[in-house]
């Protein structure tokens, strides 16, 4: 035998003390299972059923739960049918007593009206219907006529409706027109403000700070059109005579930049446009050393 | 008795069947005592470590979901004992090796097995003289016969570090002992 295999024989056949004969009594009475006072040590089936209870309370406690509240919704369900039925009962109840629609109680519920009474109601309830067509059919050729005659030509208006219209549409062409004359105006100075003061020669070296070429043509100037790209610009399509293309022209608030040679409209240094002026009031408009100046009198309304 | 038959034993103990209870301490307490007295080295110490288990084992019951192998739980918590008293007195009796002969001795005839009693306590002192964790692991899986598995999980360590330790534990032994040619006597 190897000495290795030896020595595992001789400690498996370590021999085992032996305890001395009054411990295992001494161990049995010192049992202290979970959950029972020392008090209770005789009473193994009171512990057993308590000990039960405390391992599946939780269990038991949520299927409790679950019960009660099924139970809840079959009572509320069973209560929530009743009162349909009871609903349906009653209207079924009011539609049979409900009066009839012209007003005259229906004998039907009381079981005595007479064929002939039930006639003559109806008879009554028809022309009531008919008449209410009739009214219907009238209301609706009047909307027709109505809508028909908004679409009519103005040749059709009176004179005093044509000049209200025209003179309507007219002043809109001219705010228009101002407020055209203003943008172009805030992007003279905007140009001016990024170049060191300096202005554009003419308004397409503007073309970047105005939206649209759009902007450069009046609406009411009848002999050109507006372009569609800064690349067609030309004297066709520029209303707006531009002023400040001369090289010794710097930031002065009266000096004309814009005008209009449909309306008249002005728009100087300071940004505003002025209504009108060159048509209304050509006094107030000066030339000093080549360059056009609009007085500004304190009298006159302040420019736009 | 089976694992089965012991899992329904501590299945019922867990109940509060104080018989459960009294068939487990039947079942280890032998067991359990020899183990501590070893460990212990006197035989009050071992009572009261006995004792003190099983206090412990009725107090842990109840938290034992999977109970595995029974036995190693009850030498993984009388062990607990043993170090926690071993703390609180460490100036114990120290084994001697006077009273691994005198058990050695006592195991076998002494007339025609003197030699064989010799060996035997000379490795039995050696034993406790080994590293903590060599010789608890030779306690558990000699002394006490659990299997690799249940000795791996008394010390909660895994069954290939008590295969290690073991064979560390027996080449240690082999050393002290002296490499000693044995008389085959059969």
């Amino acid at each position: 035998m190897k000495t290795e295999e030896h020595i595992e024989t001789v400690l498996r056949r370590a021999p085992a003390p032996q305890p001395p004969a009054n411990l295992k009594q001494t161990l049995i009475d010192e049992v202290s299972l979970p959950g029972r006072s020392p008090a209770d040590q005789g009473s193994r089936g009171a512990f057993g059923a308590q000990s039960w209870l405390a391992r599946w309370w939780p269990a038991l406690g949520a299927g409790a739960t679950s019960l009660a509240c099924a139970v809840l919704v079959g009572v509320q369900e069973m209560t929530i049918q009743d009162l349909r039925e009871s609903v349906q009962a009653l209207s079924t109840q009011g539609a049979v007593s409900a009066p009839a629609p012209d007003g005259a109680s229906s004998l039907l519920n009381q079981g005595t009206v007479t064929p002939e009474q039930e006639i003559e109601r109806l008879r009554r309830l028809v022309v009531d219907l008919g008449q209410q067509v009739n009214n219907l059919e009238r209301l609706a050729a009047e909307n027709q006529e109505l809508q028909t005659s908004l679409a009519k030509a103005p040749a059709n208006f009176t004179p005093e409706e044509a000049a209200a219209l025209e003179n309507a549409r007219q002043r809109a062409l001219s705010i228009t027109c101002v407020n055209n004359m203003k943008q172009l105006a805030l992007a003279t100075l905007l140009y001016a403000n990024d170049n060191q003061e300096a202005f554009p020669a003419d308004v397409t070296a503007m073309a970047k700070y105005i939206n649209a070429p759009q902007l450069l043509w009046c609406p009411a100037d009848t002999s050109r059109s507006a372009a569609t790209d800064w690349g067609s610009v030309s004297a066709a399509n520029c209303s707006y005579e531009y002023l400040m293309g001369d090289a010794t022209a710097y930031r002065e608030p009266n000096r004309v930049m814009f005008r209009c040679g449909v309306h008249g409209h002005v728009g100087i240094g300071d940004g505003s446009v002025h209504s009108r002026v060159a048509k209304e009031h050509p006094e107030r408009l000066v030339t000093k050393d080549g360059k056009l100046f609009m007085e500004v009198s304190k009298s006159q309304p302040e420019g736009r | 008795m089976n694992d089965m038959e012991t899992d329904a034993i501590v299945a019922a103990a867990q109940q509060g069947d104080e018989g459960a209870a009294v068939r487990l301490i039947e079942l280890y307490y032998r067991r359990i005592y020899a183990f501590l007295r070893r460990l212990a080295g006197t035989d009050a110490d071992a009572c009261d470590l006995t004792q003190k288990t099983f206090n412990q084992v009725w107090r842990m019951l109840p938290r034992l979901t999977h109970p595995g192998s029974v036995s190693s739980w009850i030498h993984r918590i009388a062990y607990h004992c043993y170090v926690d008293w071993r703390r609180a007195a460490p100036a114990h009796e120290a084994r001697s090796d006077a009273w691994w002969a005198a058990l050695a001795a006592g195991g076998e005839g002494p007339d025609d097995q003197a030699a064989r009693a010799d060996l035997a306590a000379s490795v039995y002192a050696a034993v406790e003289r080994l590293e903590p964790d060599l010789r608890l692991t030779v306690h558990l899986h000699y002394y006490q016969g659990l299997t690799l598995q249940e000795t791996a999980e008394a010390m909660s360590v895994a069954a290939s570090t008590i295969k290690y330790r073991l064979r560390q534990a027996i080449q240690e032994l082999q050393t002290r002992c002296g490499k000693e040619e044995v008389v085959d006597e059969r």
